[in-house]
């Protein structure tokens, strides 16, 4: 069947969104994207700017919106967008890692003896966990804070992101040994474990 | 799906495994490692609830009432 004919079938099926359902598909997420926003710019008054104007390019856009499809991904994807066209430069980021040489089990080996559950984890306030997050290099951090904070799938990420599923998967990988490390290093200057070898 | 799965293998899949991300196919053979092998398995409670404490902590942070009205009036406003 040609392309075209293909493309009409999928317009039949997936109609473009009526204008006035745009406030009940986009509202809902406002809680995530103003969290996106909150780690990506890492401050307020940005994130809120960054939020508002990521709303607005969504209604003008609204009309590629596929009814049924995924408008938690489709705002992410714009506010992403907008974060890089237009706040990225802003921001001071953290020095680049490099993880290649490290232990990638070295933060448990280093509890397994004394708090193999992780224990630790959830004595750290929020907002130091929240510090942590924030230390991450940019790239680390923006898969971390979809998948694992806000729970989007693998393949929402990758599309919204532009990045193959592999490519994602090793980021993540990074992010979290990276932000375990960072945890485990202040749990230990807090008191809350002992210093083990942590490589 | 016979062939065993190697610690090494399996601790690579762990976290896209507790995420329910981990390769096509591969499910199956980490849950046998992981009931078989104690030391992974204690590593499974440790990277499980590491990353139960980071989706816990994300979701206490909501939108701000004034931004969310402030957005309202901004889409209404612009809104043929």
């Amino acid at each position: 069947m040609p392309a075209h004919h293909l493309l009409f079938i999928h317009e039949m099926t997936h109609p473009a969104a009526a204008p006035a359902d745009f406030e009940l598909e986009a509202l809902p997420h406002l809680d995530t994207l103003y969290r996106v926003a909150l780690r990506l710019t890492g401050e307020d008054a940005a994130a809120q700017d960054l939020v508002q104007e990521t709303m607005l390019r969504a209604l003008r856009g609204w009309n590629g919106f596929r009814a049924g499809s995924n408008a938690r991904a489709w705002l992410v994807t714009i506010l992403r967008n907008t974060f890089i066209n237009d706040y990225r430069r802003r921001r001071r980021e953290p020095v680049p890692v490099d993880l290649e040489a490290v232990d990638p089990w070295a933060i448990y080996r280093a509890v397994a003896d004394t708090d193999p559950e992780g224990e630790f984890f959830s004595r750290i306030v929020d907002a130091r966990v929240l510090e942590a997050v924030d230390r991450l290099p940019p790239d680390f951090r923006e898969v971390l804070v979809l998948s694992d904070m806000e729970g989007l799938g693998y393949a929402e990420i990758a599309a919204a992101l532009e990045i193959p599923i592999g490519t994602l998967k090793s980021r993540l990988f990074r992010a979290r040994r990276l932000l375990q490390r960072e945890l485990y290093d202040y749990a230990v200057a807090m008191g809350y474990l002992k210093p083990g070898e942590a490589g | 799906m016979s062939e065993a799965m190697d610690c090494e293998r399996a601790l690579a899949e762990l976290q896209d495994y507790l995420r329910q991300e981990e390769t096509p196919g591969l499910g199956p053979l980490i849950e046998r490692h992981l009931a078989r092998c104690a030391p992974c398995f204690a590593h499974a409670s440790f990277e499980r609830n590491f990353l139960a404490m980071l989706g816990d902590r994300a979701t206490r942070i909501r939108c701000p009432d004034a931004l969310r009205q402030r957005i309202l009036e901004a889409l209404r406003h612009q809104a043929p």
